[in-house]
């Protein structure tokens, strides 16, 4: 093998280049790579110690333009990202998309749309990789290969039905006292919740460390997951980033936007170009091998801008995905008046699943219970003035978590991506067109119905006019416009990955998924990486 | 009073109408930043409708007044600049100490006393709007029905 260049620091990319130098191969890795601006500070202080641990509370938790800060009316979520990682979604110099249907987040940061994940880890199951080219048995070994590197904590419960699990699981985190409660009213009426509701609940599947694994702290439940969590328990891909660097193979070179590849006639890559932001130098590097792992939109442009600049064409590719997500809150009235642990794991610790007739139809979800959070967004939206809004909010906390209801997607051509050429030169912008199937309002109305009825089953309380449906693009799961293919089909990847139209080109992130199911699907961008690494670069597995 | 002095004395009514306690200069001094940084706080309470300038004014009264003009504006007026600036005011209190303490915890009544004080505070909550209604609402009616119709700074 001569020179391996991968594309993107993301969960794919990462883990891709991790396999290829435990085979032996030198990497190169090219990469934006925006990064945060230092290590959380005060490593050691929970949600609440911050504020009087740090010199300026303020600028940390709402920026040093009050970014942070949600008014009303604004289009921030009420859990919004923040200031702290807002280097996630900035975009390099010169990057330009045009949306429409769809309201995709681009990150360009080291570590990719990762480094802003609530950690949620599922295994894709026979069902769920019925239109891919390989099924679990293939992915097995490398979803334990994943979960060996990366920790990730579950549980023995009801959702093994819907959720394979390989080897080398954790023990799941301690959860909050609210979950808990729901998990014993769960056991008590299950045969009810299944009899009527289809509902099936257990331990959310998470990359968080519930105790010391791989030179990584477990969980001090400090409550600060959404802002960088200090420990490094909670997974993100700069981890493995760093085993890479440690690697004397490994060359990493950030500030590298890539731009297109070279190819000659037969479709052979000769090299990538890439731009450096520091000073606007474009530089070429010759490849024998591409590996494009930059996100499923980045990745999209990549092919697309490296045809146009050859031919002239701005082709179009379908089957443009993304999961939609619904946000259900809710209040368990028991729980009412009981105060919260705000020094604790802040994301979910619940999950949900709802079988249909077919994988497309299976509903996935998760359940945030309330802990640490910035009470500003979520408080003006009781209906009190806001003093007795704060104070109602005091009493109820404990009892206020959120549903967030997953929607598989499928590959439609009329969902597309191209480029539009910004004026006589090569330079060109992403344009994204996105239309939603004409059944999911109704599966949509379907699917928070079933969770509204099996949460009131559970003894919940669901106010009415809260639940919202998120825009497309919330998910951030991003795929389908190179699928895998079992047979050679244009803009399509084989099942080991490799370009059908491009002999020495590979795809391992999203762009390859042909559907995605509900379940999120880092956890699979991950295991494919490895399992495309090993089959095309490992010479003992051919 | 100058632009300045009009903030530092609403910050200071908004804090002790939201927390009971007082401010000090650092904070203050973040809240007039944040007027320079947010665009929903713009420069134009002068030249919003007659309900925003009313409810403002209303508000920075202090006391039962601030309650009053709150309670209205939460159904009537909720992107309203009185509402924007009593969430800038909480985003900030809630990350300073020690309003923190109160602003970020939860309270443990138990459930039954619980909902009895969720009973209470929408008791208190419907007398404030009740006396929203007859002092802000004759005046949001004239607005509606004005030249300068309710699409003001502020939302």
């Amino acid at each position: 093998m001569g020179r391996l260049v991968v594309v993107g620091s993301g969960a794919s990319g990462v883990h891709y280049a991790r396999t290829a130098l435990e085979l032996g191969h030198a990497v190169t890795l090219l990469d934006v790579g925006h990064e945060r601006a230092g290590s959380p500070p005060a490593p050691d202080a929970s949600f609440l110690e911050l504020r009087t641990a740090l010199d300026d509370p303020l600028e940390y938790f709402l920026g040093a333009h009050h970014e942070g800060v949600v008014v009303p009316g604004s289009r921030a979520t009420y859990y919004g990202l923040p200031p702290s990682k807002s280097h996630v979604f900035r975009h390099p110099r010169g990057f330009q998309a045009t949306t429409r249907g769809i309201d995709p987040s681009f990150s360009f940061a080291r570590g990719g749309l990762a480094e802003a994940w609530t950690a949620g880890a599922y295994e894709f199951g026979d069902d769920d990789l019925a239109e891919f080219a390989l099924d679990h048995a293939a992915l097995r070994p490398h979803y334990a290969e994943v979960a060996r590197r990366i920790g990730i904590g579950a549980a023995d419960d009801d959702l093994a039905r819907f959720i394979p699990r390989s080897e080398g699981y954790l023990p799941p985190l301690r959860p909050d006292a609210h979950s808990e409660a729901l998990l014993e009213r769960y056991a008590r009426r299950r045969d009810t919740l299944h009899r009527r509701h289809r509902f099936y609940l257990g331990r959310s599947r998470v990359a968080a460390l519930s105790r010391d694994h791989a030179g990584r702290r477990g969980c001090a439940e400090l409550g600060r997951c959404l802002w960088g969590c200090p420990t490094e328990a909670l997974y993100s891909p700069l981890y493995t980033l760093r085993e890479c660097r440690a690697n004397p193979r490994f060359d990493y070179r950030p500030r590298s936007l890539v731009t297109h590849f070279d190819y000659g006639d037969g479709g052979r890559l000769d090299a990538v170009v890439y731009r450096h932001l520091d000073d606007d130098t474009e530089h070429r590097l010759e490849v024998d091998r591409l590996v494009l792992a930059a996100g499923a939109l980045a990745t999209t442009k990549i092919v697309l801008d490296s045809v146009y600049r050859r031919t002239g064409v701005a082709e179009s590719l379908g089957g443009l995905m993304d999961n939609r997500q619904v946000h259900v809150p809710f209040l368990t009235p028991s729980r009412v008046g009981r105060g919260v642990e705000t020094a604790a794991y802040q994301f979910h610790h619940l999950a949900f699943g709802i079988p249909g007739d077919t994988a497309a139809d299976y509903v996935h979800g998760q359940i945030t219970t309330l802990r640490a959070a910035s009470v500003h967004p979520i408080v003006p939206n009781l209906p009190f003035d806001l003093r007795s809004a704060m104070a109602a909010f005091r009493i109820v906390r404990s009892g206020l978590a959120v549903a967030n209801v997953n929607l598989s997607d499928a590959r439609r051509e009329i969902s597309r991506a191209t480029v539009r050429p910004l004026g006589d030169g090569p330079e060109t912008e992403l344009v994204l067109d996105y239309v939603a199937d004409a059944d999911e309002p109704a599966r949509m109305e379907a699917a928070v119905g079933a969770v509204k009825r099996a949460l009131r089953g559970l003894g919940c309380f669901v106010p009415p006019g809260m639940t919202r449906v998120l825009p497309k693009g919330t998910s951030a799961h991003y795929a389908g416009t190179l699928p895998m293919t079992p047979a050679p089909r244009r803009y399509a990847t084989a099942p080991d990955g490799r370009s059908w139209d491009f002999p020495n080109l590979y795809v391992v992130d999203g762009a390859v998924f042909p559907f995605l199911p509900a379940k999120n699907h880092t956890l699979t961008l991950m295991a494919n990486a490895v399992r495309v690494a090993r089959a095309t670069l490992d010479d003992r597995s051919r | 009073m100058t632009d300045h002095e009009r903030q530092d004395r609403e910050f200071r009514v908004f804090t002790r109408y939201l927390t009971g306690g007082g401010v000090t200069s650092e904070l203050v001094a973040a809240y007039r930043r944040a007027h320079r940084d947010l665009p929903a706080l713009g420069d134009a309470p002068s030249r919003a409708p007659l309900v925003d300038r009313a409810s403002l004014a209303l508000a920075r009264l202090g006391g039962p007044a601030t309650r009053v003009a709150d309670a209205y504006t939460r159904f009537f007026r909720p992107d309203g600049p009185l509402r924007v600036r009593l969430v800038l005011a909480l985003a900030l209190l809630e990350h300073a100490p020690p309003h923190h303490e109160r602003l970020a915890t939860a309270v443990s009544p138990g459930p039954v006393a619980g909902l009895l004080r969720l009973t209470g505070l929408g008791i208190a909550f419907a007398v404030s709007l009740g006396v929203g209604l007859l002092v802000l609402g004759p005046l949001h009616l004239v607005s509606r029905t004005g030249v300068d119709d309710g699409a003001g700074a502020g939302g």
